[in-house]
């Protein structure tokens, strides 16, 4: 078994009982990298150097008998979204294309401080505003099962960094299914945590009430690990929750006996394929076998959460971004004579069409005479689905959905056509929306051999026993197809 | 709600976007599809829903007014096209 196959706990047990050094699983990943990274294109930055010389750090740190950090030694991709002091932090676009962060978002530091070692930055669509990464103002990240066809989004450039293997976890960001439907569409595991878990501080801003940070992983044993080391209370982010963090790998048990999941019927009608509805009911099946309860149940809100979400997130996109100016940081168009002039070219030049069509949707939307017909009711609108979830999880522990209505999609299949693009998400946005955590995970392939992943949605702080969940599943299943980068 | 040339000229200004003439069209044809679309949550009966604010906490936090370390001036200008002697430059507002 090559280094680069092994698993996050895997490394961390080979590394304890000096079978390898934190410099050759370095070198060994970095390897890994400059075979796939050309074909995949997962990355914006690479940390070669800074990773070696932590690598020699953590080294002695082993060779001395120190204290180890819950992911020592283990490589780790950043989406490029989150801060990394000293480290160019771009966010995919133009505008912070020579932006170096000067200091670390608070996972950053958790993750430094527990010994994980940063390999890279990883592409995103703009701002984090996409379904498949095409919207990167500096490169097209490829699925790594199909070369032709995207990762999804917008942390496709994670998902299929650890799907390839360039490294074994990866962070990012999901504000209305960024984490999950890259993971399905890529095949790994991906966890979108309750609102509030994760510090956002570090984290640049697209919809504040709605983005979190969450992971990627190849498996739900590795989730754990990772988990454990980025959740935490943070003074630095006002919605932080203050709450005793809780030991996942506590819930690493092959056990569903007392699980009940509802299966929303509305969830898998129209627009979904029927391959993917027939796997995610294959795997609803498995977890009755499996000695879960498995029950139809109704939660009528997909279409209500699209629109609520695309209302208030853009809303508050236009808002938060409103602090690219071209003056204290970012890019600045030299075409300009005022100041005013500065501002709209600046941001005209800096901003790709998709961030500037969400700007101007939020602007609308706020916008006098119309911010009562749709601003305000979509906030109301969000409180009637946060209601319909709490019902279902008073007779449900989860909820079960597919990821994504469609298997990986081709280049430019949905760019013409941005609402074409936001029905990807349409499976995902409800949990943003209601702040409830949920988990992707893999439970099939199409015909044509690439990954389908299903969700399982659950309650305020239910981590543990979704984790439990997904581990149960992933032990009675085996979909560990490794990618093969096909060509066509 | 009908995105005509001009409402999308009176946006992207709010915006503080320039947009270009050949832009337009585009922009007010997809805003106009996009909130139609979302004119579907009309359908949806608010009328117990309060307003939204925080997916779990709805209460300000506080903490205390303490002189703590900040990060470095230079290092946190150094982002910025131009300066001097500490400070953002920008070009001639009157």
């Amino acid at each position: 078994m090559e280094i680069y196959e092994l698993s996050v706990s895997e490394i961390i047990k080979k590394l304890k009982a000096r079978e390898l050094t934190t410099t050759e699983v370095v070198n060994a990943y970095f390897k890994r990298i400059e075979e796939v990274e050309p074909k995949v294109d997962a990355f914006l930055t690479l940390t070669k150097e800074d990773a070696l010389k932590r690598a020699e750090e953590l080294q002695k740190k082993l060779d001395n008998n120190e204290k180890l950090g819950t992911l020592f030694g283990v490589p780790i991709a950043i989406k490029d979204a989150i801060c990394t002091n000293g480290v160019r932090t771009t966010s995919g676009s133009k505008m912070l294309e020579n932006f170096v962060s000067p200091y670390d978002a608070t996972v950053i530091e958790y993750l430094k401080k527990e010994d994980a070692i940063i390999v890279g930055k990883t592409n995103l669509d703009e701002f984090a505003m996409g379904s498949s990464t095409e919207h990167s103002a500096f490169k097209t990240t490829k699925n790594p099962y199909n070369l032709t066809r995207t990762p999804g989004g917008s942390s496709g450039g994670s998902a299929a960094a650890v799907a390839s293997y360039m490294v074994p976890c990866a962070l990012g960001s999901d504000t209305g299914g960024s984490v999950r439907q890259p993971a399905s569409l890529c095949g790994v595991v991906g966890l979108k945590p309750t609102y509030g878990l994760v510090s956002r501080y570090g984290l640049i801003a697209y919809a504040s009430s709605f983005d979190q940070i969450g992971a990627f992983t190849r498996n739900v044993e590795d989730l754990t690990l990772v988990m454990n080391t980025i959740i935490g209370t943070d003074e630095k982010d006002s919605t932080s929750i203050e709450r005793e963090k809780e030991d996942y790998t506590k819930f690493l048990v092959n056990d569903v006996k007392n699980i009940k999941i509802g299966v929303p019927k509305e969830f898998y009608g129209e627009g979904l394929k029927p391959e993917i509805k027939e796997s995610v009911l294959k795997a609803a099946e498995k977890f009755k076998e499996m000695g879960a309860t498995v029950e139809e149940c109704s939660l009528n809100i997909a279409d209500y959460c699209l629109a609520t979400y695309y209302i208030v997130a853009c809303a508050e996109a236009s808002s938060n971004l409103a602090r690219f100016d071209g003056i204290r940081y970012g890019y600045r168009s030299p075409n300009a004579t005022n100041l005013k002039d500065l501002y709209k070219k600046t941001r005209r030049e800096g901003f790709g069409e998709e961030v500037k069509r969400r700007i101007f949707l939020g602007t609308a939307v706020l916008s006098s005479g119309y911010s009562n017909k749709y601003y305000s009711k979509a906030q109301e609108a969000r409180n009637a689905i946060k209601a319909q979830f709490a019902e279902c999880f008073k007779k449900y522990d989860f909820i079960l959905t597919p990821t994504s209505p469609c298997e990986a999609f081709k280049f430019g299949e949905k760019t013409d056509d941005p609402l074409e693009m936001y029905l990807a998400d349409i499976y995902t946005v409800p949990i943003n929306t209601a702040g409830v955590p949920a988990i992707s995970i893999p439970c099939g392939y199409t015909e044509s051999g690439l990954p389908i992943g299903m969700q399982l949605i659950g309650n305020y702080f239910s981590e543990g026993k979704m984790i439990q969940t997904a581990y149960s599943y992933e032990q009675n299943t085996n979909w560990n197809k490794k990618p093969e980068f096909k060509e066509d | 709600m009908k995105i005509d040339k001009d409402t999308i000229k009176y946006i992207a200004n709010l915006s503080m976007i320039e947009i270009l003439e050949e832009e337009e069209e585009k922009y007010s044809k997809d805003l106009e599809q996009i909130l139609t679309y979302c004119e579907i949550i009309d359908n949806l009966d608010t009328s117990k829903a309060l307003e939204f604010v925080n997916p779990i906490n709805n209460s300000n936090k506080f903490r205390k007014d303490e002189v703590k370390e900040n990060l470095d001036r230079d290092l946190l200008i150094s982002n910025a096209a131009e300066t001097e002697d500490g400070m953002f430059k920008v070009p001639k507002v009157l």
